[in-house]
């Protein structure tokens, strides 16, 4: 068995412990595939992708300001790119997202606005 | 007016004589799918010094086109010329609808594209003047 079966596997094994403590996320993005220079408008669709993951927060201060940092950690999925996806939707709450680190496993992506 | 000179710009590749030509165009600030397997051009429109005719208090601007055209890297740069041809065709010399002028076309080559490194770019820019309300 290869080193990254291994850890991905271990990976695996993490998620599905805890698996009670997990949110759904619904990341949603429009994939722009062209642009209508007759209309002046791109021409996209709307996809989604629901995944599983953790929330994280930290709390720290910037002078002298309490700020609160949130991040989600996913399993990383090689058919979707995140980087496309700037919004995702945990309970009622959307928040803006971008990836802090990304790896073969995991990614883990800073929310803000929920 | 600056609407009357995208409309004017965007018409051209909007038209099916552009569309026959079959090349692909992109507008600044699109960030979607591009197809870098096949020749495409970006297209930055950038309007200049504006005066006002005191006589009918008519606006007149001049500006730049700018038509950034990147094909493959790698396999000289006859397409480049081509294209650079192709878009003499459909600008140099034209006047659009709405009265955008354009005047004579510069083709600057600059090399392999520093964010990807399997294009080719050269940049086609060409002098115009818009007239509006």
């Amino acid at each position: 068995m290869s080193l990254k079966t291994k850890v991905q596997n271990a990976v695996d094994t993490a998620f599905e412990k805890l698996k009670d403590l997990s949110v759904e996320a619904t990341f949603d993005n429009k994939i722009v595939e062209g642009f209508n220079f007759s209309t002046g408008t791109i021409t996209s669709s709307d996809q989604s992708y629901v995944t599983s993951g953790f929330l994280t927060t930290k709390e720290s201060y910037a002078n002298g300001t309490p700020v609160t940092k949130t991040t989600l950690t996913i399993r990383n999925n090689t058919d979707v790119t995140f980087d496309r996806y700037s919004e995702v939707t945990i309970g009622n709450s959307s928040y803006n997202c971008n990836i802090v680190s990304k790896d073969d496993f995991i990614v883990v992506l800073s929310l803000s606005g929920g | 007016m600056y609407s009357l000179l995208k409309d004017d710009i965007y018409g051209v590749f909007a038209s099916n004589s552009w569309v026959n030509a079959g090349y692909k165009a992109y507008p600044a600030n699109y960030n979607g799918t591009i197809d870098t397997s096949n020749t495409f051009i970006r297209v930055s429109i950038l309007p200049g010094k504006a005066t006002l005719n005191a006589f009918r208090f008519k606006k007149t601007f001049s500006g730049l086109l700018i038509l950034s055209i990147f094909v493959k890297a790698g396999a000289g740069d006859k397409t480049l010329f081509t294209v650079a041809d192709a878009l003499d065709s459909f600008f140099q010399g034209k006047t659009l609808t709405n009265g955008t002028q354009f005047g004579p076309s510069t083709l600057s080559t600059l090399g392999l594209d520093p964010a990807d490194d399997s294009l080719y770019r050269g940049d086609y820019s060409i002098n115009f003047k818009a007239y509006g309300d």
